[in-house]
């Protein structure tokens, strides 16, 4: 069949040829911006300039607040004259507030956390009754007294000699002679409030300063790194059971004694609590061995050789049903052939607890049994000094202050100071305070850096895909931080630590997230360089075409005019 | 001295009727003597014990080989090499663990074929010398990463902390700011490249963004990163965080080469940098105190037949004299403090019932609803997925314009 094709006219195809070209454009007009907007990748808007603003200096610049009431017993307002109860609040704020004014240095841009002091005074002569010792009045008061923040100072002025007593549940207890002044009871008040609070301010100031120099810093080796979980881990370890089998009442006495202790503390981590026993458990290096005068042998071991005491690769220590890092305390028992084994100061003298700390680790007791006891059993009773030990080395590793007045002997010279130990739980309500606030500053702290780690990471990865659950994560930490600022400034401390321990918590989760990998995202380049080889061999010849088209309809009466404006 | 200065001051500020009156020192002696004197108490000297001069606690390494000993894609250099690179990791490996590190701390990545390879001659042993002294695959190893789990992926994941929830505690890289981390690799390489699994390449600007983000977040006090692959230095050129050391086997534009071939087994069993450094390391002790100058002054050309890159200007500490042991990063050396006295705790009876220590607070404390644990939704094996969310919806969208754009070319087409 013959296939007659009609004679285009010039001019039809033409027209034919730009309508080609001009549709061709038009579709790439309009699927260019639905191709952009489909192949965008997810991001969910995050707060980035509430992060920043979170982490400047003077969002970090924090003030701790405590409240001191002065208690006048009736002795000491019977010397004072009348109207000078108040003069002595007025002079001990005043003294107060001057001292820690000099604390922290004042530079513009640094970040800096003070104490603040709040002083308010009565005479209450019911609150030291006569013939009361301090520590009964202490006790008395109770361990739910006060708040974490709230402090009580009783002033009493009819001893002979003076004497300070810092009680266990947040109070205060100054004996001043009798008939003492306006200016004694100011000047003693102030001191030892200065000493109190003093070392808190000094390691406040330290923490902000960093870990910049290299010198050792014993307490933050010590310290195990905050995690919102801990799980102690209670081993006993027995050298040979040949020579000793060994067992232990460890959850009666870990109930007892520990237990307590940790649920103090249950504001800032939880802690749970394991335990086992291991057999055979050999020491990778031999002890030194000394002759005694009675002929015995004993074993000793100095510092350095308790370097290696820990066989990591023979002991097993770890647990792997829970994620939460572990504290292990160990009791380990020699076998007989090293036994009776006592750890020695690095100069020679004998360590009377027989037990050591591995900083950020755990502690090691060290119990050598008599010979030819084939079966022990520790009780309770058995296990309460070694239980006293766990306790102390817990206190050290968690991060526990002694309660202690900064050069006592100076600031208080000619008065006897005396600290109260808590029998009971292992920590003065002094102690979990402090430390109470020095969690929630640094876990504040710790989530702002977090969270301004994540805006810089997300804002240099700008094909990175941010899940919605990124957004709410970083949402509830940005409000937790500023709950816990605001509880801080209203002086609602525990308030505060639960907020601040969920702010971190939050960062972390976010920051630490599974899809937060910028390795799983093509940089700029990579995408032109996928995109470009089909493109570009396309895009050439429309781009020539609609060009050709321009000159050719438009170019005609451009250069009319053009000659016709040279000519006119 | 300073007190009878401060009450000498004190009395003759009184007399002159200074802001606080006697007795006890002033307001600014007060505050000089708080914050800015000397504590005894504080005072370091009452600690004993023994301590690590460069402020680290514990020790880490990440021992990584990988390469696939892959019969499909026979390549004519894949076979020979394989057991060369496992050899290696493995070498390094028993020497930390000889050295103290434990278990718990090393990360151990191997294509873990070689083995209990078919073609090997003896079966379930690795050798790193052709007289078969010492059986490195013993009964006492524990690989974290084998076969397919050695991915690109999987390694920065670990390096930046990334993983799943579901990844156990030992495949984690649980390091603080106090940890001192060995990062050992060995394969093949080329430049700015190593390769993974015939199949991936880690980039070198990867790994220095690996370090950059640990370094964000705290997760090292000082990295040693040893490198022993071809044209090694151009791994650690990018690396821009501080204190991390680098030595590499070759400088780029240079190989590195295997030491000897075992020729009952048919394959290359060691590298040259690996098998000279394990001399060295051999003789090393846990309380040893060489230093690393002492070990990069052991590299010798003409043994190893390349040039060993040393990067140390990111590292503040200096090598020499004391500065840097080599225990500090092989070993696992443990600063002990010895307990001076124990808290004292009243006797207690063994109470009735236990302590509930979870989900305590204290009762003026709220409580907030439980923090969601990771990711609510299963993990995307795609990540582009969450794109397309609405997917219905941008469908209708772009058949909509496609359509209108037809319509339009249509009616254009008919003027």
């Amino acid at each position: 069949m013959k296939v007659s094709l009609e004679p285009l006219s010039t001019r039809l195809f033409a027209d034919r040829r730009t309508h080609i070209i001009v549709a061709i454009w038009l579709v790439l007009a309009f699927a260019a911006p639905v191709w952009w907007k489909t192949t965008e990748v997810y991001r969910a808007p995050l707060p980035f300039e509430r992060i920043r603003q979170c982490d400047t200096p003077e969002a970090l610049s924090l003030k701790l607040e405590v409240d001191i009431h002065l208690r006048l017993s009736g002795s000491a307002a019977a010397s004072l004259s009348h109207g000078d109860a108040a003069r002595v609040t007025e002079q001990v704020q005043r003294g107060i507030s001057q001292v820690f004014s000099e604390a922290a240095p004042q530079s513009a841009g640094s970040r800096r956390v003070v104490l603040a002091f709040s002083v308010d005074g009565a005479v209450d002569p019911k609150s030291w009754p006569s013939d009361a010792t301090p520590s009964d009045i202490d006790a008395s008061l109770g361990k739910e007294h006060g708040r974490n923040g709230a402090y009580d100072v009783f002033v009493d002025c009819s001893s002979q000699t003076e004497s300070v007593y810092v009680g266990q549940n947040r109070a205060l207890f100054l004996q001043l002679p009798s008939g003492c002044s306006k200016d004694l009871i100011v000047s003693r008040t102030i001191a030892t409030l200065s000493g109190l609070f003093g070392s808190e301010q000094r390691s406040l100031s330290k923490l902000y300063a960093g870990r910049r120099s290299r010198d050792i810093d014993y307490k933050s080796m010590r310290t195990v790194k905050y995690a919102p979980q801990y799980q102690i881990v209670l081993s006993l370890l027995v050298g040979n059971p040949q020579d000793n089998i060994v067992t232990w009442d460890i959850e009666k006495a870990a109930n007892a004694y520990i237990a307590p202790f940790l649920e103090s503390l249950s504001n800032i981590s939880d802690f749970t609590i394991t335990s086992q026993i291991l057999n055979f458990a050999q020491l990778p290096t031999v002890p030194d061995d000394q002759r005694q005068s009675d002929g015995s042998v004993e074993f000793t071991m100095r510092p350095k050789s308790l370097t290696s005491f820990i066989n990591s690769a023979e002991w097993n220590l770890a647990s792997v049903v829970s994620l939460a890092p572990p504290i292990n305390l160990i009791l380990y028992i020699p076998p007989a052939s090293f036994s009776p084994l006592v750890l020695l100061h690095t100069d020679g003298s004998p360590l009377a607890s027989n037990a050591f700390l591995v900083p950020q680790w755990g502690g090691i007791v060290v119990r050598s049994l008599p010979k030819n006891t084939p079966r022990v059993h520790y009780s309770v009773d058995a296990l309460h000094h070694i239980m006293e030990i766990f306790v102390e080395q817990l206190r050290g590793l968690l991060g526990v202050e002694q309660t202690h007045i900064v050069n006592s002997a100076q600031l208080l010279s000619g008065v006897h100071v005396q600290y109260a130990s808590s029998p009971e739980l292992g920590l003065t309500r002094w102690e979990v305070d402090r430390l109470f606030r020095a969690r929630t500053v640094l876990n504040i702290v710790d989530a702002a850096q977090t969270l301004t780690s994540l805006a810089n990471l997300l804002e240099q990865l700008s094909g990175m895909v941010v899940p919605d659950h990124i957004q709410t994560l970083v949402a509830r930490s940005l409000d937790s931080i500023e709950h816990a600022k605001l509880d801080l400034e209203q002086k609602r401390y525990s308030s505060a630590t639960f907020y601040a321990r969920d702010a971190i918590t939050s960062a972390e989760a976010a920051f630490f997230d599974p899809a937060m990998v910028p390795l799983l995202y093509f940089p700029d380049e990579h995408k032109f360089a996928i995109y470009m080889p089909y493109f570009v061999p396309v895009t050439v010849p429309v781009i020539i075409a609609i060009i050709r088209e321009v000159r050719l309809r438009f170019g005609g009466t451009l250069s009319r005019r053009l000659s016709k404006k040279k000519t006119a | 001295m300073l007190a009878s200065t401060l009450l000498a001051a004190a009395a003759a500020a009184a007399a002159a009727g200074a802001a606080l009156a006697t007795p006890g020192p002033q307001l600014a002696d007060i505050s000089a003597l708080t914050f800015r004197s000397y504590d005894p108490v504080e005072s370091e000297t009452l600690v004993d014990g023994f301590f690590s001069t460069s402020g680290h606690t514990n020790n880490w390494a990440v021992c990584t080989s990988r390469f696939w000993f892959n019969y499909r894609h026979a390549s004519p250099g894949g076979d020979a090499l394989a057991p060369l690179h496992v050899a290696n990791t493995l070498s390094m490996y028993r020497t930390v663990k000889r050295l103290g590190i434990p278990d718990s701390n090393i990360i151990l990545m191997l294509a873990d074929d070689v083995a209990c390879n078919s073609r090997s001659k003896f079966p379930a042993t690795v050798y790193n010398n052709n007289r078969r002294l010492l059986d490195l695959y013993g009964n006492n190893i524990e690989v974290d990463y084998r076969g397919y789990e050695v991915t690109v992926e999987n390694f920065i994941r670990m390096l930046t902390g990334r993983v799943d929830e579901h990844v156990p505690r030992s495949k984690r890289l649980l390091t603080d700011d106090r940890s001192n981390i060995l990062v050992f690799l060995t394969g093949h390489g080329g430049e700015d490249f190593l390769k993974f699994q015939d199949a991936e390449e880690l980039g070198s600007q990867d790994l220095a963004d690996a370090f950059a983000q640990m370094h964000e977040k705290k997760r090292y006090n000082e990295i040693f990163f040893l490198i022993d692959t071809c044209q090694a230095e151009s791994m650690y050129k990018r690396i821009y965080s501080p204190n991390i050391l680098s030595a590499a086997s070759s400088l780029t534009g240079e190989s590195s080469y295997s030491h000897h071939v075992d020729f009952e087994l048919g394959v290359s069993v060691i590298d040259r940098f690996t098998y000279y450094n394990l001399e060295t390391l051999e003789r090393v002790h846990r309380e040893d105190p060489n230093n690393l100058a002492d070990l990069f002054a052991t590299y010798d050309y003409s043994l190893m037949h390349s040039h060993v890159g040393i990067r140390n200007d990111l590292f503040s500490r200096p090598l020499e004299k004391a500065g840097t042991l080599v225990t500090d990063f092989f070993g696992g050396v443990q600063s002990v403090e010895l307990t001076e006295r124990a808290y004292q705790l009243s006797q207690k009876a063994a109470p009735k019932e236990s302590h509930n220590l979870s989900a305590i607070g204290s009762p003026d404390a709220p409580r907030l609803g439980a923090l969601p644990s990771g990711s609510p939704s299963p993990r995307s094996y795609n990540n582009v997925l969450p794109a397309f969310k609405n997917t219905l919806g941008v469908l209708l969208r772009t058949t909509a314009a496609f359509g209108l754009v037809g319509a339009a070319g249509f009616a254009l087409s008919q003027i």
